[in-house]
């Protein structure tokens, strides 16, 4: 069962600066003893953040709530949250990750036709993955601008 | 269905499923559906071998089918894999990607049904293929992520 009042805690967490393992190791804390704690975790992070299936194992999260840290874990998850955060934070509007349609991009549009299906597949998948990244980088910088900041 | 496959009960429910091989429970999957863009969009963690190669009696087709099974009623309109190397007993679909595109020339989308999820998917018949990011950017052979969606 999942306590609401923990989802509430870990999205202001969140929004103060804190990274993914700071709110495993929280929700760790707040089920010790859970069998399956990293099922919670998960069940959790899709409550509170629209994270569909975190990625990690039972002793990652033990790991976590003993100190340690999985490496990429911020890197990646960090930036799902931020890029969900307008789902589960009223005071965040929509928009951000836009990625562009490659038939407007004007160095594109002569050529966009006499591509075949799969060049066009990995012309979208290029762009897409590079708007990703961007935005990435972007929501890690935000994180690492909160954790610097004196009041967050 | 295969006998040993083992429903929880506590953490299943129309949009999320539980089971695991009732003779040793390190073998499970766990999955939910949730709804993007008005497509019931599915994604799912199984076990069925370890690292050092261990098998349980349930294989990963047979868990695959049994959720499937369960989903049946809402209907699963997205299978999403999302593969990537946060925990490192969890790779087996990045791996075999990354042996693939590492080793020839098919495209992306071809190697995503090469692998445990896109065999089991496209069995079921989601045989429409996009590779949305593949990160790095062109690292065939060495990608660290891959977010891909199966659709009918």
């Amino acid at each position: 069962m999942l306590s609401s009042q923990l989802v509430f805690e870990l999205r202001a967490m969140f929004r103060t600066g804190a990274t993914p393992a700071a709110l495993i190791a929280r929700i760790a804390e707040r089920h010790a003893g859970d069998p399956h704690l990293d099922a919670t975790v998960r069940a959790y992070f899709r409550d509170a953040f629209h994270i569909p299936m975190i990625r990690i194992g039972l002793e990652q999260v033990q790991d976590i709530a003993a100190g340690g840290d999985v490496p990429g874990l911020t890197e990646r998850y960090a930036p799902q949250i931020a890029r969900t955060r307008h789902e589960w934070d009223d005071t965040v509007a929509a928009g951000g990750e836009a990625v562009p349609d490659p038939e407007s991009i004007p160095e594109l549009a002569a050529s966009w036709g006499r591509m075949d299906d799969e060049a066009r597949a990995f012309v979208r998948r290029l762009i897409a993955t590079a708007s990703r990244s961007q935005a990435s980088a972007a929501a890690l910088a935000v994180l690492l601008d909160r954790q610097l900041s004196p009041t967050g | 269905m295969n006998p040993n496959i083992e429903v929880d009960p506590s953490r299943t429910g129309p949009r999320t499923y539980f089971a695991a091989d009732r003779t040793d429970p390190r073998f499970q999957i766990e999955a939910c559906v949730r709804t993007v863009g008005g497509e019931n969009v599915l994604s799912f963690i199984v076990v069925a071998q370890l690292r050092d190669g261990t098998r349980g009696r349930v294989r990963g087709s047979e868990f695959f089918a049994a959720m499937m099974d369960h989903f049946a009623g809402i209907g699963v309109d997205v299978i999403e894999g999302q593969w990537e190397t946060t925990n490192p007993d969890w790779t087996a679909n990045l791996d075999a990607f990354n042996r693939v595109t590492g080793s020839s020339n098919v495209t992306e989308a071809v190697a995503a049904t090469l692998v445990p999820t896109g065999r089991y998917a496209t069995r079921h018949g989601f045989t429409n293929v996009a590779v949305v990011t593949a990160s790095p950017v062109g690292a065939r052979g060495r990608y660290t992520e891959i977010l891909v969606q199966f659709r009918r």
